[in-house]
């Protein structure tokens, strides 16, 4: 800080600076000089603009008399000194030395500036020109401060366009909060080419949100301060692209187009490929300084690509994410990190983030990646290496075990070692789960319950073998002990018939009986006080839900993942329709809805709760269980719902709902329970907490149903008397025909399927009969095909496209042909999207502007049409282009979709009239 | 709810008339017997998480004391109902009857469900609970126990506010403790270990050798495993033992006609007693569906799993050999199933008598709670050994003498237990 270092001895200290720029850099001090004028102008000081007058020359200042089409001419300056002592000795007068200082130290570091606003604006610059320069700011001491606020804020504004994402959500939230000093620090962490013009990708982007926010605005709050982040180094979006070109690659690119099938079975052999492939050399170097900075620990290689950024967390997850043990000479760590940035690269040509894109019409968007390459955050445990816990958290939450646990509350899956068992649904381990806003209320609290459902496995690095690996948890501490850190807070005593936490000398590992229940951290409250706050923290300032991932050495808390709340462990909301036909409503519900949709029930098992109230015999109550244990195997698996009274699996009170234990249920695609008031009370859901983490991890809907409640529908007469198979398939519970019904759905309404909707956020959840979802291939639809309460957005919106063809008047209004383009076209339209419709068009202006009014009478019809069923609100649904004869017969514009064919443009059939 | 629905005191009193019918008592102690002496209906307000006060209902009963204080868990329930709790505390006076233990009957229960409340909150309902009811329970009048959804912990809480209220260390207030917190030694072995030692007399009554005896078990929880562990040990031979397998949902059998040891089957189960398909097969065992347990040729069958496993389908199955089955599991035979095996002559050890070495244990656990001094756990065993023993004789004589089944027997002379006490006291 050259000059706000000087002593602020007034006069003499801007004189002195003066002096020394005109002695080094005439130019800086041209530049100085006429800033100093143009500032004394916007002060007023009449002396000032006669200076300027004669600085530039003859103009009019203030665009008086200038002529607003006319580009003003351009003056060079000439005799620079005497003007800079003119300037000078008006400003003398008017601020004082301190004043002075300030303004030539920043116009100083401004002129400075100019060069990195040039390279980040400029498109032909790249990512080593950027980091260069960057550098070199660095390295000679400047002064951010001194910089005017508006110039830093759009410095950060490029610096995080070019560098993470032109998402203006995000810019808007971090142009205020980076500097060029945070950026010089980040770049030196950035392995690129010489032409790489990438981006660090979505996962890079979230990650550097979040720790930006926690590292400005949440510095003031401890619990927040002490939330660090593991050393990452980035691999640029496009170094993909170069290892393609590299290795003569370049036609996987258009493997994305193939058959989805030829897809699958093509991937091994990319894999193999990719892996035998060699890195340019700029990337191998680079490579190399990121081992040798990140040292010998265990490493994770995370994707981190456009999409990712683009579309959002929808589509994160998809690709591949690997960790490396780093262990052995420099060259075996740096190759087998190369493979694994190799294999992840693969992972953009899988078929399941192809099947992916291809389902969401997102084929066609260029996709690069970027790669993370961070330290994995942990403790080595003798010849394992491993967090004490990690795992995942959201700031919502959609599995309420508990009445009382409200959404805001959010959710904690949480593991022993490696985060990788919290973030997927495991089939054959739990994750435990904690409500950060109510911690106390726990998913499992007798005894059985908490050891049968606590973690029995851990993944870890095996640092002697090299590899990922899944061990049993409770080999692992009886083998590590008191050397897995806070250990005393993970694991809790079970003997003696209940489970508490350990005290004294308590546990003595390999002799007591202990299961991992995170009590000792959800008691202390500390870190599950941090994460809640980290959740609230990043839900307010990012201003949406967020979905993190965190790990623990045991002693500090890391973010490693930040994103929008969308994973697929949370489910969607499904649009609810306004207007419910109330013939095809089988039912509403209106407390305590998770999201999530059911597309097509076929069969419903229904426990009439009169019935069942009415069983006089224990053996008859015991028989609906096992008559509905029977219809789970028999039924299509996920295609039906079961739907009883009260409480589904009820151990203590068999009356209370059918005794059924999870081995029963594992099929059903949701389990409903029926809170009917009898007589003087309700009966009380269970919330599935019989088995709740079987349901969480089966991904099976929960849902209670309040019949009683203001605005809940319970439609009896449907299930009470529609006609019911049991008998059909169970002749030997014959006797319970009265309380077990089965109804085939297609059957008793000529073909329909029930859709189940639940929609968390306006908490409602609905049944509906509604047409079997589309198979493909179908041509041409007809109104009564298409139901307009269905969720199959493509296909009403195809089918109003139709209809609009077959009424517009043609040849009065000019129009040659009508196509639907977009996602209505790909199918891919979902509640909120626009019906775009692309006209040829060869009438006049005026006929034009009929055309327009006669659409726009449509697309406002529209708008109130999808609003009555999805909820979503738009002025306009129809977005209309044009296209002309010329452009067909130049190729340009949107002629170039009618040339794509039926997959870009569908051609509808104009009545010709 | 209708008045024909299903309801468990209705069911306990139909039994009672039964045994009462029999026994040919007087319409004034069947009057008593019918319901319970005391009940008591309770509000616990408890200080929420979130600040707000909630006010939670629940019920003891006391069914009858004639033959010393009432005895009886406490249960969390989110739809407890007083009838429930009344029929539990009925089942108890004649459980405690059955092997002559000098304890009543009675039943508590709470209406929430713990998995909609902190730890905190549940302490504050447990203390609540006392505070209500501490004037009219105590070591020498009522003595709860650990139930449904309720632990240790929650025991201990109790404890700790009664010893508080009452200004004593009384820890014959509250059975099921933790060992070294009041509790008793032996308890884990108590259940299966008297179902051994009824089966044995069972045996020594028909004149059969334990040594020469074949098994087939059901199950392979803690009874299951004790009874094994205490059968082998006398020289029976398990052959086969069926287990449920929680990844499948369903159980399987395995089977070693050269019999099964007790360590290697808990060498290859977990701690929930699921026996590893992979390794069993490793080890020499037939893998066998979940249902033949039934139908193996042996002598004796151990039905400790689950309720209503002998039923009208599969008791035809049972083969000749079968000369004693002995219940270890509650209800695990079907009336219609009963009727079947009597009429075969079957031996059967009821599962009021042959699982209620769990009972006794707590029994015992209470007296040396309050003499203060606790048994090695051999000492609790042998005693065991001598209650079970005796209760059984009493039950096979009596079954002997009036032609009764076993079942009925051992009903009848628990009744007749109370009644016969309550005459004496002059209720009656």
């Amino acid at each position: 800080m050259a000059v706000t270092a000087a002593p602020p001895t007034g006069d003499a200290a801007w004189r002195r600076r003066l002096e020394e720029i005109r002695g080094q850099d005439a130019a800086l001090l041209a530049t100085i000089t006429r800033k100093m004028i143009n500032h004394l102008c916007w002060r007023g000081v009449d002396e000032a603009i006669d200076l300027l007058k004669a600085f530039v020359g003859d103009v009019s200042v203030a665009g008086q008399d200038v002529d607003q089409n006319r580009p003003l001419p351009r003056h060079i300056p000439y005799d620079v000194a005497s003007h800079t002592e003119a300037a000078f000795r008006i400003a003398a007068e008017q601020f004082d030395g301190e004043e002075i200082c300030r303004l030539i130290a920043t116009w100083v570091e401004e002129d400075r500036a100019a060069d990195l606003i040039e390279i980040l604006d400029l498109a032909q610059y790249g990512v080593h020109e950027i980091a260069t320069s960057l550098q070199q700011f660095a390295g000679a001491d400047f002064d951010e401060a001194a910089l005017s606020q508006s110039l830093r804020r759009g410095l950060g504004a490029s610096l995080l366009r070019r560098v993470f994402s032109e998402n203006l959500a995000f810019l808007g939230l971090l142009k205020d909060r980076v500097s060029v000093a945070d950026f010089a620090d980040l770049m030196r962490r950035v392995v690129h080419t010489s032409r790489s013009r990438g981006k660090l990708g979505g996962k890079s982007s979230g990650l550097f949100l979040a720790s930006t926010m926690l590292r400005t605005l949440g510095a003031d709050r401890p619990e927040l301060a002490r939330i660090k982040t593991p050393k990452t180094w980035y691999v640029t979006s496009d170094g993909v692209l170069e290892f393609l070109r590299h290795n003569n690659l370049e036609d996987v690119h258009s493997q994305k187009y193939l058959d989805i099938e030829r897809v699958r079975a093509d991937y091994p052999h990319l894999v193999t490929i990719f892996k035998n492939s060699r890195f340019p050399t700029e990337l191998v170097n680079g490579v190399m300084a990121a081992l040798d900075d990140l040292g010998d620990f265990p490493l994770i290689v995370r994707s981190s690509s456009l999409l990712e950024d683009q579309v959002g967390a929808a589509f994160s997850g998809k690709y591949k994410s690997l960790f490396l043990a780093n262990r052995g000479t420099r060259q075996e760590r740096l190759s087998a990190l190369l493979d694994a940035i190799a294999e992840v690269y693969s992972s953009i040509f899988g078929p399941d983030p192809i099947e992916y894109r291809a389902e969401r019409g997102l084929l066609d968007v260029h996709e690069e990646m970027g790669v993370m390459i961070q330290q994995v955050v942990g403790v080595q445990m003798g010849r394992y290496y491993l967090p004490a816990y990690a795992g995942v958290a959201f700031s919502r939450n959609e599995f309420r075990w508990s009445p009382r646990i409200r959404r805001e509350d959010g959710l904690i899956r949480i593991v022993p070692g490696l985060g990788t068992r919290a973030v997927d649904r495991l089939g054959d381990d739990y994750p435990v789960l904690i409500a950060p806003g109510q911690p106390g209320l726990r998913v499992n609290v007798s005894h059985d319950e908490i050891i049968r459902y606590s973690p029995q496995k851990a993944d870890v690095i095996n640092l002697e073998e090299n590899r990922f690996q899944t061990v049993s948890i409770h080999e692992l501490l009886a083998e590590a002990g008191y050397r897995y850190p806070a250990v005393r807070s993970i694991v809790s005593m079970t003997s003696g018939g209940y489970v508490r936490r350990p005290v004294g000398l308590e546990p003595d590992f390999g002799e007591d009986e202990v299961a991992v229940t995170f009590a000792g951290l959800i008691e202390d409250g500390e870190v599950v006080g941090q994460i809640a706050a980290l959740l609230q923290f990043l839900e307010q300032t990012l201003g949406y839900p967020v979905d993190i991932e965190f790990a623990s050495d045991g002693k500090d808390l890391y973010l490693l993942q930040c994103r929008a709340l969308s994973s697929s462990l949370a489910a969607e909301p499904a649009p609810i329709p306004r207007q419910l036909p109330p013939e095809r409503t089988l039912f509403l519900a209106n407390r305590y809805v998770s999201n999530g949709r059911v597309p097509d029930l076929t069969h419903l098992v229904y426990v009439d709760p009169e019935g069942y109230a009415n069983l006089q015999t224990l053996a008859d109550l015991k028989d609906v269980a096992r008559a509905v244990g029977r219809l789970n195997h028999m039924l299509p698996r996920r295609h039906f719902a079961l739907i009883g009274p009260g409480r589904w699996g009820s151990r203590g009170d068999i009356k209370l709902g059918v005794s059924v234990g999870y081995g029963d249920i594992n099929n059903t695609a949701a389990l409903i329970e029926l809170a009917w008031r009898r007589g003087n009370y309700t009966p009380e859901p269970s919330f599935g907490t019989h088995f709740f983490l079987d349901l969480v991890e089966a991904d099976i809907r929960y849902l209670p149903i309040y019949p009683d409640d203001r605005g809940a529908l319970f439609n009896r007469e449907f299930f009470e008397q529609s006609e019911s198979i049991l008998t059909e398939l169970l002749p030997e519970y014959e006797h319970l025909k009265d309380v077990v019904r089965v109804i085939d759905v297609r059957r008793v309404t000529g073909g329909q399927v029930v859709r189940l909707l639940l929609n968390a956020d306006v908490d409602v959840a609905v049944a509906l009969l509604s047409s079997a979802s589309p198979g493909h291939g179908e041509q041409r639809l007809k109104p009564f095909e298409v139901d307009l309460t269905s969720d199959d957005h493509a296909r009403w919106r195809r089918l109003m496209a139709e209809r609009i063809a077959e009424t517009v008047p043609a040849s009065r209004l000019g129009v040659k042909a009508m196509y639907v383009t977009g996602s209505v076209c790909k199918g891919s339209a979902g509640p909120a999207s626009d019906l775009d419709l692309l006209v040829h068009f060869s009438g006049t202006e005026r006929q034009r502007e009929k055309l327009l009014t006669w659409i726009d009478g449509w697309s406002r019809a529209l708008a109130e049409v999808n609003f009555l069923r999805t909820g979503y609100t738009a002025e306009q649904l129809i977005d209309v282009d044009f296209v002309s004869d010329d452009d067909l017969a130049h190729r340009r514009g949107h002629a170039l979709l009618i040339e794509g064919g039926a997959e870009f443009a569908l051609k509808l059939e104009v009545a010709a009239r | 709810m209708s008045d024909q629905a299903y309801n468990p005191f209705v069911t306990a009193q139909r039994q009672f008339d039964r045994a009462a019918d029999i026994l040919g008592l007087d319409e004034g102690t069947r009057e008593l017997l019918r319901y319970p002496m005391r009940e008591y209906s309770i509000s616990i307000p408890v200080r929420m998480d979130d600040g707000t006060v909630k006010v939670f209902r629940g019920f003891r009963v006391q069914h009858n004391d004639a033959r010393g204080p009432s005895k009886g868990g406490i249960r969390f329930h989110p739809q407890e109902t007083v009838d429930t709790v009344r029929a539990l505390a009925m089942w108890m006076t004649w459980k405690c009857a059955v092997v002559d233990i000098p304890l009543g009957g009675g039943k508590g229960g709470m209406i929430c469900d713990p998995h909609h409340l902190s730890q905190r909150e549940q302490e504050g309902i447990c203390r609540g609970w006392i505070r209500q009811l501490a004037r009219n329970m105590g070591p020498d009048n009522d003595v709860p126990a650990p139930d449904v959804m309720t632990s240790p912990q929650h025991m201990l809480w109790m404890l700790d506010e009664f010893e508080t209220i009452t200004g004593s260390r009384q820890p014959g207030f509250i059975t099921g403790k933790p060992v070294g917190m009041g509790g008793s030694l032996g308890r884990t072995e108590a259940t299966g270990y008297g179902v051994i030692y009824t089966l044995r007399e069972a045996l020594k009554l028909l004149g059969v050798d334990i040594a020469n005896t074949k098994a087939s078990v059901q199950g392979f929880g803690n009874v299951a495993q004790y009874a094994i562990q205490l059968y082998t040990q006398m020289g029976g031979k398990v052959t086969t033992v069926s287990s449920w397998n929680h990844t499948e949902h369903t159980a399987y059998c395995f089977r070693r006609e050269s019999g099964l040891t007790f360590e290697e089957l808990i060498s290859i189960a977990d701690r929930f007693g699921e026996i590893d398909k992979e390794k069993a097969a490793a080890l020499g065992m037939e893998v066998l569906p979940g249902d033949v347990w039934i139908e193996q040729d042996v002598d004796v069958l151990m039905p400790c799993a689950l309720e209503n496993q002998i039923n009208d389908e599969n008791v035809g199955r049972i083969k000749p050999r079968v000369k004693v089955i002995v219940e270890g599991a509650n209800g695990p035979t079907t009336n219609g199933a009963s009727k079947v095996i009597d009429e075969r002559g079957i031996f059967v050890v009821p599962d009021f008598l042959a699982n209620a070495g769990g009972v006794t244990c707590s029994y015992f656990e209470q007296v040396q709670s309050n003499t203060n001094y606790y048994w090695e756990k051999e000492e609790v065993l042998t005693k065991l050994d001598q209650k079970m023993t005796s209760a059984f004789h009493a039950v096979a004589t009596l079954s002997k003498k009036r032609g009764l089944p076993m079942r009925d027997a051992a009903y009848v002379i628990a009744v007749d237990r109370v009644a016969r006490a309550c005459r004496d006291r002059g209720w009656l």
